[in-house]
């Protein structure tokens, strides 16, 4: 089953009164459990496509399916709804609110959720586990500022898990990140997606890419063309698979 | 460029920009009008009393009754530097027959009435532009307050009657009267041509003669005229008369109070979003820094700004000021005569200027941050990176089951306290200008006021004295009169089929003495008749009851320099009498020095200064109401009144102008609070723009958005409203009080309505600044989740 049906996309932003179609007729799907990359050059829409086919921003045109849904048909509440419980969001820069701990920054999306499917007690027990499971326990109840790049994002990833979401959105989220902390930080992706979740990620590095099972090329709004590389398997050799990748951007014209 | 970036500013946060330049009008306007107020209000009291010319000792008398002429002793006393006489005539409701076309009965007369012409040597009474009035006959003049109450305009009629003499006058330019013109004085003049009042005169069982005298010294004098023993109406000392004003100042000096706090929110506003603007820029700054532009340039965009913004508004504000200031001035003076009524319109200008430099010293202190900064904190918005403190004050995980929306709002105000201290502030001051007023306004109503005016407050209603007929037979004779009238009264309510309780406090202007007959002072002395007084609550002491014991105010005490069990001589015509004091008691009448009287004491030959209301008590009748409108049908010629009319009427216009204030004080706590909850939440939108994009990223809806910010002012308010009433009560006792207390109130509890004070006028605030939230929380809905990419 499709987790994401993306058909003829587009969007447009008047600046200046000048018409500036960033997505032309863009088309798309991702499986449920699958894990896609997007890439191309600065300017070429990934993240107004990352952001439009969340439901954070309005298509100009063209229809996207949710798990079935058209998110095109929905009002602005359900929307909210959607993302609130369906779907998970990771940015760059690891935005969180300043005043809270990292603990109530990641359980906070739970709470608000509503308790009808899960007690809260159940919440701080799966946020226990998360944060267990992503090597931040020992930081849960510190400032957002108190903690290294690293930790911060893996606290994001912990608060985009937190309500089980069907579909996980990531924007370049190691841009911000040392080499070591990107590895740990797409092992977990990894991990993730093997669990069932899919994942959607713009990205610019080819070592992030090369984890993903898929990778879709963007240029001037349009899909210019895809790589299927396969699931990331265990002993599988990282370089292969980024050489792969390499050799097929350099066609790409990247 | 610097014009660039400003029109940029200024077109970026217009609506902020906007709100800052209305406060910064705002300020200009209530510290003109202010200062103008003080100015003019401080000066008025010299101007009166030498405008007017008031004399040293004002002397009312029905002189001619026992013969002794005041005028022959005036003229041979030593300490006397010069005087003069003008005659006049108590009005009561009998003489007026009809006004404007209705019944004399329905006439209302608040205040004691003088008829007479103008006295050309004392006590002047002017027109509205400051000239001596100067009647034609056949025209009557009186002040505006009293106009004002019968709804008569120049050109109505008022048609007098004394005797078989009927005269009917034209209403004439309302006069302004320096010396009875205080709210306070309980008298008001009425004025007619030479040649009218000598027509009356001759019809008139009372004349009553007034002296204006200038004294070498005022003691000498009022040792030597208490020593004669004349029998007088009132004396009034000019101290007395300037301090008359001075309680007319207390409503003016409340209006420059509010003005002032006024003025602290202003300021405090305006710093607050100067401080913000700069915060929100110093990516901004700190990138300038970085680049190498120097502080001074950059200080000057911003110095710039506030300066344009300044000048234009102090220019609006100013021009603004000077009507307001005129319309402040006539209701801050009230009855006062002031030197210039308009105000100076140079010390508006002045003050503008003032303003604009205290706004730009607000602005060069804010700005200096700019230099003290380095461009690396300036591009960290402000911060090192080092944290001594935790931010984070309350934890979500352990708030049972909050909603996360008030989660949110509460754990902002607590992590950043300071940055909401203006807005708690602002609604604190708010909430105690409110409660303060209309805690005054209940207090003056109250059956606390009733008993600080020797009022039986159990009584059922209270009939106007001035409706009785012929009652200034009852001011010459006295005691048997009154018994004889309250007797009659009684037997008429029992015709009907209602017993009833009716007594009367009596006046008299006493000399009192303790040792030396040559040092007698004195004072407003009551005598309950019909009653033996015991409904009059005594702060100390017992109730006078023996023929030989009194009461006095502890002001009267202090006077005399004695205490409860202190024997003093009171003298009354050729008579003297020991009398033992008994107790204390507050009594508002006379500026609250007064004595009281035991009830069995018969005064013979002295003539009353004065008659309060009739009061009526039923007793065993069940239905109260029928039995009022029966009594009330049966005498239609007498005017009933309810407790809170006869606080009032003796108030004069202060519970008027009160209640005024009280609405003026509502609607401008009201109007700021919602310019500035507007202005605030455009503020914290515009800083938490990129929080709000992200919780909108995760989920939250717009709805859920706007709930967190209107609980979070909602949070505040409660905080802001919790401290307003907690320190209202204490400043209930530290301004109120005081204030009272000046009146002749000593004991006056100030009174409370708790569901008004503390739960209406709070929880309207709250509806009105939560309903403005919610109004200018619409940027929320046009915030794009792209925005994101602003948060700090």
């Amino acid at each position: 089953m499709e987790a994401l049906k993306v058909k003829n996309l587009c969007k447009t932003y008047i600046v200046n009164k000048q018409q500036n179609n960033v997505l032309r007729n863009v088309s798309f799907e991702i499986r449920q459990g699958e894990m896609v990359g997007i890439m191309g050059p600065s300017g070429s829409g990934k993240t107004t496509l990352l952001y439009t086919v969340s439901g954070m921003d309005y298509c100009t045109a063209g229809n996207i399916e949710f798990f079935g849904k058209e998110l095109n048909c929905l009002t602005d509440n359900q929307l909210s709804e959607i993302r609130l419980k369906e779907m998970g969001f990771v940015f760059q820069n690891m935005y969180m609110l300043k005043n809270l701990s990292i603990y109530d920054n990641i359980i906070l999306p739970a709470y608000q959720a509503g308790l009808k499917e899960r007690s809260r007690k159940e919440i701080n027990e799966y946020a226990v586990a998360l944060m267990h499971k992503l090597g931040i326990s020992d930081v849960a109840d510190n400032d957002i500022n108190e903690v290294s790049g690293g930790q911060l994002q893996r606290a994001c990833i912990c608060r985009s898990l937190i309500n089980k979401p069907g579909i996980l959105f990531a924007d370049e989220p190691t841009g911000s990140l040392n080499r070591q902390s990107s590895e740990e930080v797409m092992e977990i992706f990894n991990k993730i997606n093997e669990e069932g979740t899919s994942v959607m990620m713009v990205t610019h590095d080819i070592k992030v890419a090369a984890k993903c099972e898929r990778v879709i090329y963007i240029e001037d709004g349009n899909i210019k063309d895809e790589i299927r590389i396969g699931k990331c398997r265990e002993g599988e050799s990282a370089r292969e698979r980024e050489k792969t990748v390499s050799t097929w951007l350099m066609e790409m014209g990247w | 460029m610097l014009i660039r970036i400003l029109k940029k500013d200024l077109k970026r946060k217009k609506g902020i920009n906007f709100i800052v330049f209305l406060f910064m009008i705002m300020a200009t306007v209530f510290v003109a009008s202010s200062v103008n107020n003080i100015l003019v209000v401080l000066s008025s009291t010299d101007y009166c009393m030498e405008k007017g010319k008031i004399p040293d000792v004002y002397i009312c008398s029905y002189e001619q009754r026992n013969g002794r002429n005041i005028k022959e002793w005036l003229e041979e006393t030593e300490s006397v530097r010069e005087f003069s006489e003008n005659k006049g005539v108590f009005l009561a409701g009998d003489n007026i027959v009809e006004f404007n076309g209705k019944s004399g009965g329905d006439y209302d007369m608040k205040s004691t009435i003088m008829l007479q012409s103008n006295w050309n040597r004392h006590m002047l009474i002017f027109d509205q532009n400051g000239e001596l009035t100067d009647l034609a006959p056949g025209e009557l003049s009186m002040s505006k307050k009293e106009m004002n109450r019968n709804r008569l305009k120049e050109g109505d009629s008022l048609t007098l009657q004394f005797g078989n003499y009927q005269k009917t006058f034209i209403i004439s330019e309302p006069i302004q009267d320096p010396s009875m013109g205080s709210d306070y004085t309980g008298l008001a003049r009425y004025l007619i041509h030479e040649s009218d009042f000598q027509e009356i005169e001759k019809y008139c069982d009372q004349t009553i003669f007034n002296y204006g005298v200038e004294t070498t010294d005022n003691t000498e004098f009022l040792k030597e005229f208490n020593k004669m023993g004349y029998d007088v109406v009132v004396i009034i000392e000019k101290s007395m008369f300037e301090f008359s004003y001075v309680m007319q100042m207390i409503t003016a000096i409340v209006l420059i109070v509010l003005g002032v706090c006024l003025i602290i929110i202003s300021f405090l506003v305006l710093r607050f979003t100067i401080v913000f603007t700069l915060s929100e820029e110093y990516k901004e700054i700190g990138v300038m820094k970085a680049i190498g532009i120097k502080n001074f340039t950059i200080k000057k965009t911003y110095l710039i700004k506030y300066f344009v913004l300044i000048t234009v508004a102090a220019i609006i504000g100013c021009a603004i000021s000077i009507p307001v200031s005129k319309i402040s001035l006539k209701l801050t003076a009230g009855n006062l005569m002031l030197q210039d009524s308009r105000g100076n319109a140079g010390i508006n200008i002045i003050c503008a200027f003032l303003v604009m430099a205290v706004v730009m010293l607000l602005c060069l202190l804010s700005t200096n941050r700019i230099r003290r900064i380095s461009a690396m904190e300036a591009i960290r918005s402000g911060t090192t990176g080092e944290r001594f403190h935790r931010k984070s004050v309350l934890s979500l995980r352990k708030m049972g089951h909050t909603i996360p929306v008030l989660f949110l709002a509460a754990n902002d105000i607590l992590s950043e306290l300071k940055k909401y201290l203006v807005l708690i502030l602002t609604f604190a001051m708010g909430t105690i200008l409110i409660i303060l007023s209309v805690n005054t306004l209940e207090s003056l109503t109250s059956e606390e006021m009733a008993k600080n005016f020797a009022l039986d407050t159990k009584a059922d209603t209270y009939i106007s004295i001035d409706t009785i007929k012929d009652i200034q037979k009852g001011m010459i004779e006295g005691k048997p009169y009154l018994e004889n009238l309250i007797e009659g009264l009684k037997a008429d309510i029992k015709e009907i089929g209602y017993e009833s309780e009716i007594s009367i406090l009596s006046y008299y202007f006493m000399g009192f003495y303790v040792e030396n007959p040559d040092e007698v002072l004195r004072f407003m002395t009551c005598q309950p008749v019909g009653s033996d007084g015991s409904y009059i609550e005594l702060s100390k002491g017992d109730i006078p009851v023996l023929e030989n014991e009194i009461a006095m105010s502890e002001l009267v005490m202090k006077k005399l320099n004695v205490k409860i069990g202190d024997t003093v001589c009171m003298k009354f015509g050729d008579n003297t009498m020991d009398m033992i004091i008994t107790g204390s008691y507050a009594n508002y009448l006379q500026m609250g020095e007064s004595v009281m009287l035991n009830s069995k004491l018969d005064i013979e030959d002295v003539t009353l200064s004065g008659l309060f209301f009739l009061q009526l008590k039923l007793t065993g009748v069940k239905d109260k109401d029928t039995a009022l409108m029966n009594i009330h049908n049966r005498f239609p010629e007498y005017k009933f009144n309810n407790m809170q009319q006869v606080v009032s009427s003796q108030l004069g216009g202060t519970t008027d102008t009160f209640e005024a204030v009280k609405i003026t004080i509502i609607l401008l706590v009201c109007g700021i609070n919602i310019m500035i909850t507007i202005l605030m939440i455009k503020i914290f939108v515009i800083g938490e723009k990129g929080q709000i994009a992200m919780l909108r990223a995760l989920g939250f809806s717009i709805n859920q958005l706007k709930k967190w910010q209107v609980i979070r002012i909602g949070i505040l308010l409660v905080i802001s409203s919790g401290l307003g009433i907690f320190c209202s009560t204490f400043l209930n006792n530290l301004l109120l009080k005081p204030v009272f207390a000046m009146m002749g109130a000593a004991h006056m509890k100030i009174q409370v309505t708790i569901l008004e004070s503390y739960c209406f006028y709070p929880l309207l605030l709250f509806v009105i600044i939560a309903f403005a939230a919610y109004i200018s929380l619409g940027k929320i809905k046009r915030l794009k989740i792209m925005e994101i990419n602003n948060i700090e």
